[in-house]
């Protein structure tokens, strides 16, 4: 198996194309790169600059004096080919191709990158790419990406995508601070994916420290049996969920031919997935919660949820939305009930969901909260806590996070939680900043995280 | 008449290669079935009209009569499947039926002759395939079949061989697939009769010698009763 280290943990990078204009490709990635901090060495090529923001430059890459790691390639389509043999000739042992304008673009376009890849393959020179964002990978401080990534700290999820600027916009959106910020330390995204591909990568990240969790947006797997047998045992310390579109190929279901073959190969691919243990988010939503309860949460023990909300509505909607997505309403603990009842009137029997609204009214908002919360996380039935809360003005108190943080400390247990209200629903997110209880702005989105992760851990 | 023997599957798909067949007649893959202890209903194979009382006088009515030809893979749409035949006479004219609806249907498709099988009804009809795909390899297929494999879409499928948790997990991913155990009173002999099926069709993905030559062997209907699992219709498809 190959090491793709030194594509996406370079120890020196060049950019083939940098620019002192900071408005051109060439030169907001090469600008990314050098804000980001890269820890090794930097170089850019440019055949008239000498110096481009404070790094030397040099004419070609066989002028730099060492052979890089990496070399990113951020120029027009009909120069990349000679870029990818200066690479080759001098040494370099990966390439990243920025470019756009080749198998996406039409045959023509498929006819340059397969010669690409040949010259590549016959060298042993790593392609990834082209048409791609670039890569980031936080550890190293390698930013190298048009996309300049907010808030960027190092983090245990670690991205592959096969994709242009979807990495890109998602990225923005998991690291603005609007929701939860997701904790991505490596978004390796190779776009037309010409080599490496999501097989290298599940090597590359089953030794990589930093990675605990990993996502992959691809649109096909280059060699399904192995890379399914690796994932098998790469899901073991470090889940895997995958997004995958194209899962209504009407076109290829209709071309049922005499013998019966109904199949697409995302009928096959969906049942592989749950075969082997690999997560499917559906879509962009689920894929960012299910990565973001992975990360931040424990290996549930089982598929048995205890809901507490204060909501009876949103008690019976997560009641069916858990049960449709295969999980269970735990039973709760004679113990369990007894605790809950000392919030409840007289005349209210708890249950699961539990909806202990009215406890507010007895006991205050803080009192209801932590024994009715304490109670759900102490219950051994309850495997994974489904808490959806109301925080207008009477059920709020100032010590909401203090609490979630003690529960979340003392049980260990997944727990997804949903607030809905209005100031207090932004204080409590705030309050549980890095406390590792993820936040969902739906009980869909909420239930989903917990079956995803049950589907990607269990 | 002929009974339909245990055959060796290597000497059936070189028979059906020198004849530049891509697929084995349903007797064929049946016979192939029974060598693999897969059950199909009791059946012989007459070469024509004629036949046919006898082959029912040793079966017993009610009987299914089908035409047996080399190219002929849309049976039912060629009207050439006809049930329930309640008597010798019956299956007679039926032959007789069979052979001027597939002359109108596909005037060039020779007849072999007619497969005179029990009569068994299934409810719901299965479908089981063991399938080569180009890309993934061995993959099993179970769900709903009949006509509702296309519109309902109660099929999933695993990767082969399948271990037990996988045979679970295929038998209940869809909500069709709940009429195998437990709804409407269906017996668990049900349950066991097919999962006996998926593992005889999982064994066979592990055997090279047939893999190389076979691109999809599918079973469609399976009858299920409480009595075990029965392959209606059968087609082995050869590799190209």
């Amino acid at each position: 198996m190959r090491n793709i280290t030194p594509l996406v943990a370079p120890r020196s990078i060049a950019v083939i194309g940098a620019s002192t204009n900071p408005t051109k490709s060439g030169g907001v990635l090469f600008d990314n790169l050098v804000k980001g901090n890269f820890q090794g060495s930097l170089y850019p090529i440019n055949r008239t600059a000498t110096q481009i923001m404070g790094k030397t430059a040099y004419p070609t890459l066989a002028d730099v004096p060492e052979k890089v790691d990496l070399v990113y390639i951020v120029l027009p389509q009909q120069h990349v080919e000679n870029a990818v043999e200066q690479c080759i000739a001098a040494g370099a042992r990966a390439a990243c191709i920025i470019t756009a304008g080749f198998s996406e673009a039409g045959p023509k376009g498929r006819g340059d990158e397969e010669r690409l890849r040949e010259i590549a393959r016959a060298s042993g020179l790593l392609l990834a790419g082209p048409n791609t964002i670039g890569m980031v990978n936080a550890e190293v401080g390698m930013m190298g990406s048009f996309v300049n990534f907010p808030r960027w700290k190092d983090g245990g999820v670690s991205f592959f995508t096969q994709t242009g600027i979807f990495t890109g916009a998602v990225m923005l959106h998991v690291m603005s601070g609007a929701t939860q910020r997701l904790p991505v330390g490596k978004s390796i995204d190779v776009g037309n994916k010409i080599d490496v591909d999501e097989l290298d990568f599940l090597h590359f990240a089953a030794d990589d420290p930093a990675t605990k969790v990993i996502g992959l947006y691809i649109e096909s797997i280059r060699n399904p049996r192995a890379f399914l047998d690796k994932a098998r045992e790469v899901r073991k310390s470090k889940p895997i969920v995958v997004l995958k579109p194209g899962r209504t190929k009407d076109g290829a279901r209709a071309s049922a031919s005499h013998t019966g073959s109904l199949a697409s190969d995302d009928d096959i691919l969906d049942g592989a997935l749950g075969q082997y243990g690999i997560a499917r988010a559906e879509d962009e939503d689920d894929f960012l919660n299910a990565l973001r309860a992975l990360v931040m949460l424990p290996k549930p023990r089982g598929k048995r949820v205890g809901i507490g909300t204060t909501s009876g509505a949103l008690g019976v909607i997560s009641t069916d939305l858990l049960v449709e997505s295969g999980l269970e309403l735990a039973t709760f603990e004679p113990a369990t009930l007894a605790a809950m009842r000392t919030i409840l009137p007289d005349w209210l029997e708890p249950a699961n969901p539990f909806d202990f609204w009215i406890g507010i009214d007895i006991k205050g908002p803080r009192e209801a909260h932590e024994i009715g919360l304490t109670a759900l996380f102490a219950d051994p039935n309850v495997d994974l806590v489904l808490c959806t809360l109301l925080a207008p003005g009477n059920a709020d108190f100032p010590e909401f996070g203090e609490v979630l943080r003690r529960l979340r400390r003392a049980y260990d247990k997944p727990v997804a939680l949903v607030i809905y209200g209005g100031e207090a629903q932004r204080r409590w997110t705030a309050d549980l900043e890095g406390a590792d209880v993820p936040i969902f702005h739906t009980t869909r989105a909420g239930v989903r995280a917990l079956s995803l992760m049950v589907d990607a851990t269990m | 008449m002929q009974t339909q023997p245990s055959v060796d599957i290597a000497t059936l798909i070189a028979a059906a290669r020198a004849q530049r067949r891509s697929m084995l007649t349903e007797p064929e893959a049946k016979a192939f079935l029974r060598a693999q202890g897969i059950c199909v209903p009791p059946g012989r194979v007459v070469r024509g009209a004629d036949e046919a009382p006898a082959a029912v006088d040793v079966i017993g009515a009610p009987v299914v009569v089908k035409a047996v030809a080399h190219e002929l893979s849309h049976k039912t749409e060629a009207g050439a499947v006809m049930f329930p035949i309640d008597s010798a006479a019956a299956a007679q004219a039926a032959c007789r039926t069979i052979t001027a609806r597939v002359a109108a249907y596909r005037p060039d498709i020779m007849l072999e002759g007619f497969l005179v099988e029990a009569y068994r009804p299934a409810q719901p009809e299965w479908i089981l395939a063991l399938r080569n795909d180009p890309h993934f390899g061995p993959v099993v297929m179970f769900g709903l079949g009949g006509i509702y494999v296309e519109t309902l879409r109660q099929v999933s499928f695993r990767l082969a061989p399948l271990r037990s948790e996988d045979i679970e997990a295929l038998l209940s991913e869809r909500p069709a697939m709940r009429l195998l155990s437990g709804a409407r009173g269906a017996a668990p002999s049900n349950r066991r009769a097919v999962v006996d099926v998926l593992r005889r069709l999982s064994e066979l993905s592990m055997q090279p010698s047939i893999m190389r030559e076979i691109s999809e062997i599918e079973i469609n209907p399976l009858a299920v009763t409480e009595t075990g699992a029965l392959a209606l219709d059968a087609l082995i498809v050869l590799r190209s």
